[in-house]
C-alpha cells in the first residue's frame, strides 16, 4: 500500500471542497464540515490545513469575490488538484479493498449497529 | 448588529507582515465572527476570534518566509550557522565535553557569585551606611548620650543590646521566642527606621516598637498601637506598651527590627559621676554627620569625658569607631545585634569561583584547539578553494558562540534548579535584586562575546599559519607554537586542580583534628539541661543526686558549645581588657574534664574559699602581670584570688577568639543575687546507657522544681557538634566545587590524550606492528603529561602552602600542613592520568594497526 501523505482531517477537507465545488472557501468549508459531522471547528484550523495542503500541491486556490459581511475582503476559493484527487481515490481504493476482504460475519455485526 | 470583532491584534499582525497579502483570512475571520455572534453571543465570539488570530500567527510568519527568495550566499549569517552546526555535530563527543565543562564552570561561578553578591549587598537599603558606626565593642551605658550632647558631629546615638526574649500577649496562647533589641529612643534615627503607624519610643516609659510582621504574629493585625505586650527577659516578666509599628526590613538586612524595646536604665546606672560604680557596658551605635573623620572624633572623647568623670575605665581607654560594614564582615568584632558573616569565607569562595571559571575556560580553549586541529584537512581544502582568514574566523566564532551560549542557557537552568535547595541548606539568601538582573544579563552577554573571541582567535591563528599544501599531502600539524600554548594551559589547569585538592585534603585534616581535640567519648554520657535555675538550684541538685541513674551533677552559667550563654563583662585594673565572668561549681569542672595548665583547680576539701577563682589561658595573656596567687577586684568578688589557669576551649565557633574569662564559684552567694549571673546549665553525668529511662526521671524532677519552665536538654557531644555545623557545611560546598574542578581537569586530560593519540596514530600502529607492548606505548604517550604535572606541582604547592597557612591561622585550633598532603594530591592525579591513558590505549589497541596504516 502506497503512502498518500493525506491525514484524516485533510481528507475530510478535500472531500468537502469537492462537495462544495465552486463555493469552497475557508468559512464555507467550516460550515459544511460542522453540519455534516457535528463537530465544532476553529476557522484557524481550517486555514492551517488549507495552506498546508496548498504547499503539498493537493489544492489550488484563486481569489474570488467579496461581500459586505466580509468587510470588503475577497475570498480565496479552493479547488482540488488532480494530484489531490489521485490521493483521495487511492485512499478510497485502499479502504474499499479492506472492506471487501472483511468476512461476512463481521460485516453483519457492523450493519446491525 | 453592534458588536464588532476585536481588530487590534490582527491589525498588528498585518502591520508586522504587510507583504503577507492574506486579506482572505481577514475576511473569513470576520464572516466567522458574525456567524458565531448569532450562535453564542458577543463574549464567546470575541474570545473565539482572538484565539483564531493567535493560532494563525504561524501562518503569517510562514507566508512571509515563503515570499523571500532563498539565496544562501546572500545571508552569510545563516550560512555560517548551518556550517557551524554541521561541524559541531561531526565532533559531538568533544563538543559535548565542552558543553559539560562550560556548564559546570558557569554554574559554579553563578552560584558563588550570587552568594558573594548577596553578602556584599547586605543592608544596601540603608542610606549612607558608612555613617552608622559603633564605638568600641562595648561602652559604658551612660557614655552615648553624654557624647551626643557634646559633639555636633554625632547626629544620633543609642546603646543597643540584642537579647533572646519570650513575648506573649493576652491573645497569644503560647509565648513567642524572638530576638529583641533593647535600645534608646534615638535608635530609630541612627538606622533611619520607618514608622508605619504610631510614634517613636517614649523616653523613660516602658514602650516598644514592633515590625509589621511581628504585629501580625502577635495580634494578627497591623493596628496594634496602644496594645500591651509581655516581655520575658531572663525570666523576668514586664509589660510594655506598643507605641508604634515599624516597616518590615528587607530580607538582606543584617539585623532584625521585629521587636525594639526601650532600654530603661536608672539614673544611678547611667551616671558617670565619680561616686557611682561603672559596670554596665553595652554596644552603642552612632550616626555621624557626613564627612566626619572618625579617628579624630574618637580621639577627642577621653578629654571630653574627663570633665564628667574621673573613672580610669572611661578616660584611659582608646576609643575607636567601627563602621557597620567592618562589623558585618568580621566575626571577631560582632555583637549581639548585628549578624556578622565571616569575611574570609566570602573571600575564599570568590577565589574558588574565579578558579573554577578559569579552569573551565582553559579547558574549553584547549579542547577547541584540539578539535580545530582535527579538522585541519577540512579547513585546508576550504582555504585552497579560496576562503579567506576572515571566513575561517567567522566560522570559528559562530561555532564557539553556539557552544558557549548553549552552556550558558544550560547553566542558568542548573542554577535555577539548585538555588532553592542550596538556600535552605546554607541558610543564606541567594537572590538577585530585580534592578540588578539587567546588569547581570549585560555582563553575561559581554562575557560570552569575550570568551567567544578569545577561544576562536587562537585556533584560527594556529591554522592560518600552516602550509596547507603539505597538510593535504598528509603531513600532520605539530606546530611548536600550538604545543606550547596547549601545554601552558594544561599546566595552569593542573596547578589549579592540585591547589584545590591540597585545599580539600587540608580541610579534611583540620576537621578531624578539631574533632579529635574534644574528648567526645567522655562527654557522650553527659547531659546538659538548660533553664533559668534561680535560687532553687540547690533543691534541684539534691533531687537529681537522689536518682539512681545519675552519678554526678554540676551547675554553671555557661557550657562549652554554641553561643547561648549570657555574657557579663567586667573591667578590672589587673587586666588590659574586659574579661567575661562565668560561674560554675566544682562538680561541673569535673564533669567537663576541664584541663588545668597552671596552678590547681578548685579545692575539693576544706581549703576551698569562695574567693577562689580560675581563669583561662586568654585571660593569662590579658593579665598585666603574672596573676597566679594575686588578688583582684572583680566587682562581683571583691578580692578574688586566682587559683589556676584552665586550657582554652572553643565557644561560639571555631574561628572566634576565645575571650578572656574568669570562672568564679557558685558557692559564692554574691554570684547570683545582685548580679545577673544565673545558673543556667546543669551538667549531669549518667552512669548508665539507658538514656530514655534516665531522661524521663530527670524530667520528672525538673517538672517538680520548675513546673513553669519547659524541660530543655541536649547531650554534650551533640552540643559540641553544633559549633562545627557552619564549617562542615562550608567544607561540603568546598568539596563539591573541588570535585567539579577535578572533573574538569580530567576532561582536559582526556581531550589532550585523545588528541595525542590521533596525531600519533600511525606511529603507534607501526610500533605495534613491530611488536611494542602496552607499557612502552603508554610511556610514549604520557611523558609529556608527567612533565606538565611536575611543572604544575612546582607552581601549585608553594602557593597552596602559603594560602592554606593563612586560612588555618584563622582557627584558634589548627592542624599543621604536612608533605603527606602533597603526596596525596599527586597520588590522586597519578591515578587519574593512568586511568585515562589506559582507557584510551585500550580503545586504540582494539583497532587493527594494518587498517590504520592503510588509511589514505
Amino acid at each position: 500500500m502506497k503512502k498518500t501523505g493525506i491525514g484524516e482531517f485533510e481528507e475530510l477537507v478535500l472531500l468537502t471542497i469537492c462537495v462544495l465545488q465552486n463555493e469552497a472557501y475557508a468559512f464555507s468549508i467550516k460550515l459544511e464540515i460542522e453540519a455534516r459531522t457535528g463537530r465544532s471547528l476553529n476557522i484557524s484550523g481550517i486555514h492551517t490545513t488549507l495552506y498546508r495542503m496548498e504547499d503539498k500541491g493537493l489544492v489550488n486556490s484563486k481569489m474570488g469575490d467579496s461581500s459586505k459581511e466580509r468587510g470588503g475582503k475577497r475570498k480565496r476559493m479552493f479547488s482540488v488538484t488532480p494530484y489531490g484527487l489521485k490521493g483521495l481515490s487511492e485512499i478510497k481504493e485502499n479502504r474499499n479493498r479492506l472492506w471487501n476482504d472483511i468476512p461476512a460475519m463481521i460485516l453483519n455485526d457492523v450493519s446491525k449497529l | 448588529m453592534k458588536s464588532s470583532p476585536p481588530k487590534l491584534f490582527l491589525k498588528l499582525l498585518l502591520v508586522m507582515f504587510p507583504s503577507s497579502g492574506m486579506e482572505e483570512i481577514e475576511g473569513d475571520l470576520r464572516e466567522d465572527f458574525y456567524h458565531n455572534l448569532r450562535k453564542m453571543g458577543s463574549f464567546k465570539a470575541r474570545l473565539k476570534y482572538m484565539l483564531d488570530v493567535l493560532l494563525l500567527v504561524k501562518l503569517f510568519v510562514r507566508k512571509k518566509r515563503q515570499k523571500r527568495k532563498y539565496s544562501p550566499m546572500k545571508n552569510l549569517f545563516s550560512y555560517y550557522l548551518k556550517f557551524s552546526f554541521r561541524s559541531i555535530l561531526r565532533e559531538r563527543v568533544y563538543q559535548s565535553l565542552n558543553v559539560i565543562t562550560l556548564t559546570l564552570g558557569f554554574s559554579c561561578f553563578g552560584i558563588i557569585f550570587l552568594f558573594v553578591f548577596n553578602q556584599y549587598n547586605k543592608d544596601d537599603f540603608l542610606e549612607d551606611s558608612d555613617r552608622i558606626v559603633r564605638l568600641n565593642e562595648t561602652v559604658h551605658v551612660g557614655v552615648p548620650s553624654v557624647l551626643k550632647e557634646g559633639f555636633s558631629e554625632i547626629e544620633a546615638a543609642s546603646r543597643v543590646m540584642g537579647v533572646l526574649v519570650e513575648v506573649s500577649t493576652e491573645k497569644l496562647g503560647e509565648a513567642l521566642t524572638t530576638q529583641a533589641i533593647y535600645v534608646e529612643p534615638d535608635f530609630v534615627n541612627v538606622f533611619q527606621l520607618e514608622l508605619v503607624s504610631g510614634e517613636n519610643l517614649r523616653a523613660g516609659e516602658r514602650t516598644a516598637l514592633v515590625s509589621e510582621s511581628m504585629a501580625e504574629k502577635l495580634f494578627s493585625s497591623k493596628e496594634v498601637v496602644g496594645r500591651i505586650i509581655e516581655i520575658d527577659k531572663y525570666d523576668e516578666k514586664q509589660s510594655y506598651f506598643v507605641s508604634g509599628v515599624l516597616k518590615d526590613l528587607p530580607v538582606n538586612s543584617s539585623f532584625s527590627n521585629d521587636l525594639v524595646v526601650n532600654d530603661l536604665k536608672g539614673e544611678r546606672e547611667l551616671s558617670l559621676a565619680p561616686s557611682s560604680r561603672i559596670y554596665h557596658y553595652n554596644s552603642a551605635y552612632f550616626r555621624v554627620t557626613e564627612g566626619t573623620d572618625l579617628t579624630t572624633l574618637a580621639r577627642r572623647f577621653p578629654d571630653y569625658l574627663s570633665a564628667f568623670t574621673d573613672h580610669k575605665e572611661l578616660v584611659d581607654v582608646t576609643y575607636v569607631f567601627r563602621t557597620l560594614n567592618e562589623i558585618k564582615f568580621n566575626i571577631d568584632i560582632g555583637d549581639s545585634f548585628i549578624e556578622s558573616v565571616d569575611g574570609q569565607v566570602v573571600n575564599i569562595f570568590s577565589i574558588v569561583a574565579a578558579v573554577v571559571l578559569m579552569l573551565a575556560v582553559a579547558n574549553y580553549i584547549n579542547l577547541l584547539t584540539t578539535i580545530s586541529l582535527r579538522k585541519a584537512k577540512n579547513v585546508s581544502i576550504r582555504k585552497v578553494m579560496g576562503a579567506s582568514l576572515k571566513t575561517l574566523l567567522t566560522q570559528q566564532v559562530a561555532e564557539s558562540l553556539i557552544i558557549s551560549s548553549v552552556s550558558m542557557v544550560l547553566s542558568l537552568i542548573v542554577i535555577g534548579y539548585f538555588i532553592n535547595p542550596l538556600e535552605n541548606y546554607l541558610g543564606f539568601s541567594l537572590q538577585l535584586n530585580v534592578n540588578m538582573i539587567w546588569w547581570v544579563l549585560c555582563l553575561v552577554v559581554l562575557f560570552l562575546l569575550l570568551l567567544t573571541i578569545f577561544s576562536s582567535i587562537y585556533p584560527v591563528i594556529l591554522l592560518s599559519g600552516v602550509k596547507f599544501g603539505e597538510l593535504l599531502k598528509g603531513k600532520v600539524i605539530n606546530s611548536s607554537r600550538g604545543k606550547l600554548m596547549r601545554n601552558g594551559l594544561l599546566v595552569v589547569q593542573f596547578a589549579i586542580s592540585t591547589f584545590l585538592i591540597v585545599g580539600a585534603l587540608t580541610f579534611l585534616k583540620q576537621m578531624s583534628f578539631v574533632y579529635a581535640g574534644h574528648n567526645k567519648s567522655e562527654l557522650g554520657e553527659v547531659l546538659i539541661v538548660k533553664g533559668v535555675l534561680g535560687r532553687h538550684h540547690g533543691i534541684f541538685k539534691q533531687k537529681l543526686l537522689a536518682l539512681p541513674l545519675v552519678s554526678q551533677v554540676g551547675m554553671s552559667s555557661m557550657a562549652p558549645g554554641p553561643n547561648d550563654n549570657k555574657k557579663i563583662k567586667v573591667m578590672s585594673k589587673g587586666f588590659t581588657r574586659g574579661i567575661e565572668i562565668h560561674a560554675m561549681d566544682r562538680d561541673f569542672f569535673d564533669i567537663m574534664r576541664f584541663e588545668i595548665v597552671k596552678g590547681t583547680g578548685f579545692y575539693p576539701d576544706g581549703r576551698n574559699r569562695k574567693e577562689h577563682v580560675l581563669v583561662n589561658e586568654s585571660a593569662l595573656v590579658a593579665a598585666k602581670e603574672e596573676p597566679l596567687g594575686k588578688n583582684y577586684d572583680l566587682n562581683l568578688v571583691k578580692s578574688a584570688s586566682i587559683l589556676g589557669v584552665m586550657r582554652d576551649f572553643p565557644t561560639e565557633s571555631l574561628k572566634s577568639e576565645v575571650k578572656p574569662t574568669v570562672y568564679i564559684q557558685f558557692e559564692t552567694p554574691l554570684a547570683y543575687s545582685n548580679y545577673e549571673i544565673n545558673p543556667t546549665k546543669v551538667a549531669i553525668r549518667l552512669n548508665s546507657t539507658d538514656y530514655a529511662e534516665a531522661l524521663s526521671t530527670i524530667e520528672d524532677s525538673w517538672d517538680e522544681v520548675y513546673p513553669e519552665q519547659p524541660f530543655d536538654f541536649e547531650f554534650m557531644d551533640d552540643r559540641l557538634e553544633r559549633v562545627y555545623t557552619e564549617e562542615v557545611k562550608m567544607g561540603q560546598l568546598f568539596g563539591a566545587f573541588t570535585s567539579i574542578a577535578i572533573f574538569i581537569s580530567c576532561l582536559g586530560i582526556f581531550g589532550l590524550l585523545t588528541y595525542l593519540i590521533q596525531v600519533k596514530m600511525k606511529e603507534l600502529s607501526i610500533r605495534r606492528v613491530l611488536g611494542a607492548n602496552f607499557i612502552s606505548l603508554a610511556r610514549l604517550l604520557t611523558t609529556n603529561i608527567w612533565i606538565v604535572l611536575l611543572m604544575a606541582s612546582l607552581i601549585a604547592f608553594p602557593l597552596a602552602f602559603y594560602f592554606l597557612e593563612m586560612w588555618l591561622d584563622s582557627f584558634v585550633y589548627r592542624t599543621t600542613l604536612t608533605p603527606s598532603l602533597v603526596l596525596g594530591a599527586l597520588a590522586v592525579f597519578f591515578l587519574l592520568i593512568l586511568l585515562s591513558v589506559f582507557g584510551q590505549l585500550l580503545r586504540v589497541s582494539k583497532l587493527n594497526p594494518a587498517e590504520v596504516l592503510r588509511d589514505e
